[in-house]
């Protein structure tokens, strides 16, 4: 009697299986659990059995029947869930989505805001100035005397005499120290304006970021660790920079800070033009001429400044080689970054 | 400033490659820009020995050779030159290399003979014009020597960018200063004692200096039976490795000194100076003079000249005059060396456009003491290369004459500057390897600055000097950046950063446009004259004359880029700047600088995509934006009533805070895109910024304890009737109870009486203190409708 009540309950699996929808759910728990189903059939044959093995045999049918039951209840369970997830005729989840308008900030302002952000992080408070400015501020101050060659480098948008579209910056390193006693630490984000002709490397308009930090005892090491961390967070923990002398007449000693070429290494390549470094930014410490114009005493204290060319990070970092594309703001540039 | 280093070598030893001095001297300040190889034109060209040489079997005038060039055989070579014989010694071009002139000879047979180069002749080589045969050579070189080791050189040329503060780099002595002082070699400087044969007394050059400040220093030299010619073959290579053309042996020993010394000369023919004498003044009022160029310039009181008795024959540091020139015929020359007043140099250098080596020089300024050393180097030359007599004593006038300039340095300055620990030997020796001698003096050291070193005046430029030369790279990192200073954002920061965050979820791309504008751009807006628009700040030198001002709103510029990205087919734009506008102010120097926001929205409010039509864009749309503001700028209000030149009349709004004016939004007229191949509606808005932007403390309200009741309307409202008059009559009418209102639909068509429009309102009734009933919400339903029946006559649409 038990290998009968076995076979039944793996042809109860197998058919179970084979269900599809509800109707033949119902169908296979009439022919099993029916008045005049399988286990009904067992039933009467246990009433026909020996006495010895009722206990036994019953036991085995009642397993039979529980199995059964469960079985049933968990396959109408999973057919009613399909019944309620199925998806309308033609459903294609690979059609394109919908997204709202999608706005973004401008490659300039989002690198100008990532550097703000960089230089933040290590203290650096935000200035600013006015873009319309004296040649007081913007030369005499910085120390540029008048009439002098080093204003060559700096050509000039003039509204007067005195007033002229500032060429850097810098004399919003004045303005703060005329109006804020040491020690500070700014930097002034900002437009520029060069009397240059356009062309792919040159614009008449452009981003600056002047760094200013002067307390007692800051020196060039100072310096030259900011930057270095300037550069590695922007351009990569790997990045390297070196100083070279300059000029500048606002700053001394002054430098010029270069960054490894990311393309060839050092080896040199046609985008570092052969030299391994690719010019990153100026940068030296605050002349004591500079102290003097804004009051501060250049025995007292030291400092460092530096200035970032906004678009010169980005054409670097993003490999952008004509500078007119800031300005002209396709939106199919715009859109890139 | 453009450096051979063959010349260089002259002054100085150098091992380095020139690739690793190029970075050496970068790295020490003189920015190396380029570095230019020179190979030796002769280097492809071999000494070979002819072996044998016999008739050429199918031309009689031809040889057919074997040629020695030190290789594994003999190459075949045929030669049609009467000369050749055996057993000569000759130049040979292999084939396949080029000669000096960059032709090529190709290898190939010649009548039937294999010839694999050629014998040169003279002026194959360049080496000169006569061609009636082959060069024979003597020099008793292997054969398949180079023939670089009889002729020719090598030559490797930086271009150093030269930084205004180093006139000295402006000459090779200048640079081979740096290059002894890095290297710690010594510096050989050029002969300058005029051999005494050459040496004669003869009488001064009377010479007048107006101002002495104009003129520090004026040297004059007499030189007389010059015969003018060719420049031998050294010094005209000199030249051309710095780009010039060799003229004469007077012009061209003056160019080469110039160079060596950076020192700039000048040569006057004596017998054109009137009056035989030399007065350094300003120009006169009016007057003109014919540079050495044939160009008449015409001079300002401002301008310092050489003239002689009678006219100018000068441009005092700039350039010569056409009329003392030396030529082919002067025999007596006068020799000027001296120095000017920077500033004048510039000014006149600026007023002509004239840049000169010279000018280049003087502006920068020469050094005074230098002006003895250039002449006598220049007479010792001219002594030599055109047979000159000098005059025994120069005319030397040196109103500026000064003591050496002494400052003092404190190494703890040094060291606290440059974040090291250096003791006062090792400065010492720093800055004597840069040819300033120090001693020790109260205070520190004594430095004497040399005349050549003008730029060094004070003791944070022997800072400098000392750190260069010990080495920016080998400076100690540091982080000394303290902590006490901690950043804060302006208020300013805050606000922009929460702008553009607001302004990209609406769906809008920033944009940063020129901040010069059209000059007709203001009028294409209709501004009234005595619109704060108009209050523009001009440029005196634009670099594009349309482009002459400042602008004074932002609507141009984002006009601008509108334009250029319809022309190349993108018209879905929502766009939005934050930027400063220009606007003078009666009274100062300096005109405000407002920092406006502009947006401006075109194309369709929602694109077609396949879950939906496109959806067209509509004034809503911008009052959208506006709410979006509304968040940040709790008191940014429409002004309805508001009018704006640039705006269709009705569809313009002014935007409110408090009771001032901040700006505009609306339709943009269509003439302002008159250019624009198909019309397209522009919505825009342009508010100033300035007035801040922290909200203030916002309370919490809490949230509501009980449900709300809502109430459906259908109004028949009359066109023209404004929407914002029906809400704030339901609002009102409403009560405390009434918590919100919105007009969910509008619909115009069937059914309705002519003129008026069907609003589907939802009113959302609660209260705070318990559950509304159906009957206290019904109440207050009956009161907003017989308002709006009372005030407006709108009533249920039945
Ligand atoms: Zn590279």
């Amino acid at each position: 009697m038990q290998p009968e009540i076995e076979h039944l309950a793996s042809r109860f699996r197998e058919e179970l299986a084979g269900v599809a929808d509800e109707r033949a759910l119902e169908e296979l728990r009439i022919r099993y659990l029916g008045r005049k189903g399988a286990l009904a059939g067992l039933f009467q044959d246990l009433g026909k059995a020996a006495a010895a093995e009722r206990p036994a045999m019953g036991k085995a049918i009642h397993a039979l029947e529980q199995v059964v039951a469960e079985g049933l209840a968990a396959r109408k369970t999973a057919l009613s869930a399909c019944a309620e997830e199925r998806l309308p005729a033609g459903f294609d989840p690979s059609l394109p989505g919908r997204r709202p308008w999608r706005g973004r900030r401008h490659i300039l302002s989002a690198v100008l805001e990532e550097i703000i952000d960089i230089f933040r992080g290590m203290g650096f408070s935000v200035a600013e100035g006015p873009e319309v400015e004296t040649d007081y501020y913007n030369f005499q101050a910085l120390n540029f005397p008048a009439n002098h060659p080093s204003r060559d480098s700096q050509d000039t948008f003039y509204v007067d005499d005195e007033v002229l579209l500032r060429t850097h910056t810098s004399p919003v390193q004045v303005r703060y120290m005329e109006t804020h006693p040491a020690p500070v630490r700014i930097v002034a984000p900002g437009r520029v304006y060069r009397n240059e002709a356009v062309d792919a490397s040159h614009a008449a308009e452009f981003f600056q970021l002047e760094g200013l930090y002067v307390d007692a005892g800051v020196t060039i090491g100072d310096l030259k660790t900011t930057l270095r961390q300037f550069a590695r967070e922007f351009f990569g923990p790997r990045a390297e920079l070196r100083f070279r002398p300059h000029f500048f007449p606002f700053t001394e000693p002054s430098a010029e800070a270069d960054v490894l070429c990311f393309n060839c290494g050092g080896e040199g390549c046609r985008i570092c033009g052969g030299t391994g470094w690719i010019e990153l930014l100026g940068a030296g410490m605050v002349h004591p001429n500079v102290f003097r114009a804004v009051g501060y005493d250049p025995e007292r204290v030291t400092g460092f400044a530096f200035g970032i060319g906004i678009e010169r990070m980005a054409m670097q970092r993003y490999g952008i080689e004509d500078i007119r594309l800031f300005l002209e703001n396709d939106v199919r540039f715009l859109s890139q970054f | 400033m453009l450096i051979s280093l063959d010349w260089l070598r002259q002054y100085v030893d150098i091992e380095e490659e020139p690739r690793r001095l190029a970075e050496d001297l970068t790295m020490l300040g003189l920015n190396v820009e380029g570095v230019e190889h020179r190979p030796n034109p002769f280097a492809p060209l071999r000494i070979g020995r002819v072996l044998t040489c016999e008739r050429h079997p199918n031309a009689d005038r031809l040889s057919v050779c074997t040629v020695d060039i030190g290789e594994a055989a003999p190459r075949d070579i045929v030669c049609g030159a009467p000369n050749v014989r055996a057993g000569q010694e000759v130049p040979i071009i292999p084939a396949g290399e080029p000669l000096p002139d960059g032709t090529v000879i190709k290898k190939g047979k010649i009548r039937g003979a294999l010839s694999e180069g050629m014998i040169c002749s003279v002026r194959e080589l360049g080496l000169g014009a006569e061609a009636d045969g082959i060069m024979v050579l003597e020099s008793g070189l292997a054969p398949g020597t180079p023939l670089s080791a009889l002729f020719g050189h090598e030559d490797w040329i930086l271009d150093i960018d030269v930084t205004p503060n180093r006139p000295d780099q402006l000459g090779y002595l200048g640079v081979a200063r740096e290059v002894a002082a890095r290297y710690e070699r010594p510096l050989r400087l050029p002969a300058t004692e005029i051999p005494a044969a050459a040496l004669a007394a003869m009488e001064p050059v009377p010479v007048d200096i107006e101002d002495p400040a104009d003129c520090p220093r004026y040297l004059a030299r007499r030189l007389r039976d010059v015969t003018v010619g060719p420049s031998p073959a050294w010094l005209c290579r000199r030249l051309e490795s710095m780009g010039l053309r060799p003229i004469n042996n007077i012009v061209d020993v003056t160019n080469f000194v110039l160079f060596e010394t950076g020192h700039p000369l000048h040569a006057f023919d004596a017998a054109k100076l009137a009056g035989g004498r030399i007065v350094i003044r300003r120009a006169r009022p009016g007057e003109t003079t014919v540079t050495l160029e044939e160009k008449e310039v015409a001079l300002d009181p401002a301008d310092l000249v050489i003239a002689d008795a009678e006219r100018t024959v000068c441009i005092a540091g700039v350039m010569g005059g056409a009329n003392s020139l030396v030529t082919e015929s002067s025999r007596e020359i006068i020799l000027e060396s001296a120095c000017f007043h920077p500033g004048l140099i510039r000014g006149t250098r600026q007023r002509l456009d004239l840049t000169t080596d010279a000018a280049y020089r003087f502006e920068r300024g020469a050094d005074a003491e230098m002006a003895d050393f250039a002449s006598r180097r220049v007479c010792r030359l001219l002594a030599e290369l055109a047979g000159a007599r000098v005059a025994a004593e120069p005319d030397d006038h040196y109103p500026g004459r000064a003591a050496p300039r002494k400052v003092i340095l404190r190494v703890a300055k040094v060291n606290g500057l440059m974040g090291t620990d250096l003791d006062a030997a090792t400065v010492e020796h720093l800055l004597e390897r840069l040819q300033l001698p120090a001693e020790t003096a109260p205070g520190g050291l004594a430095v004497t600055v040399p005349s050549f070193r003008r730029d060094l005046a004070a003791e944070i430029d022997l800072i400098e000097e000392v750190a260069r030369l010990y080495g920016y790279d080998r400076l100690p990192l540091e982080n000394r950046v303290r902590n006490t200073l901690y950043a804060t954002r302006l208020p300013e920061e805050r606000l922009a950063a929460r702008l553009h965050e607001a302004l990209r979820g609406l769906g809008c791309q920033e944009v940063i446009a020129s901040s010069f504008m059209d000059a007709r751009s203001l009028d294409a807006m209709r501004l009234p004259g005595d619109d704060p628009r108009r209050r523009v700040v001009v440029l005196r030198n634009p670099l594009v004359s349309f482009n002459a001002q400042m602008r004074s709103t932002l609507l141009p510029g984002m006009l601008e880029v509108l334009k250029t990205n319809f022309h190349r087919g993108q018209e879905e734009l929502r766009l939005y700047q934050i930027g400063r506008v220009y606007r003078r102010r009666e009274g100062t120097t300096l005109p405000d600088e407002p920092v406006h926001l502009a947006v401006l929205l075109t194309g369709h409010a929602q694109p077609a995509h396949w879950r939906q039509p496109a959806s067209a864009l509509g004034f809503a749309d911008l009052m959208g934006v506006v709410q979006g503001l509304q968040d940040l700028l709790p008191d940014l209000a429409p002004d309805y009533a508001g009018d704006e030149p640039c705006l269709v009349p009705g569809a313009a709004v002014h935007l409110l805070r408090g009771e001032a004016a901040v700006g505009w939004a609306g339709l943009l007229r269509p003439s302002l895109m008159h250019d624009l191949k198909q019309k397209r509606d522009v919505f825009a808005l342009e508010m100033d910024l300035s007035g801040g932007g922290d909200p203030g403390q916002r309370c919490f309200a809490p949230l509501p304890a009980y449900p709300a009741l809502l109430r459906d309307l259908a109004l028949l409202v009359p066109d023209g009737l404004p929407w914002r008059r029906v809400a704030e009559t339901i609002t009102e009418a409403g009560g405390r109870l009434l918590e919100r209102c919105g007009l969910f639909d509008v619909y115009r068509g069937e059914g309705l009486p002519a003129g008026h429009a069907s609003y589907a309102v939802r009113l959302v009734f609660r209260s705070p203190e318990g559950t509304l009933t159906d009957k206290q919400a019904d109440k207050q339903l009956t009161r907003v409708l017989q308002a709006l029946d009372k005030t407006l006559q709108v009533r249920l649409r039945s």
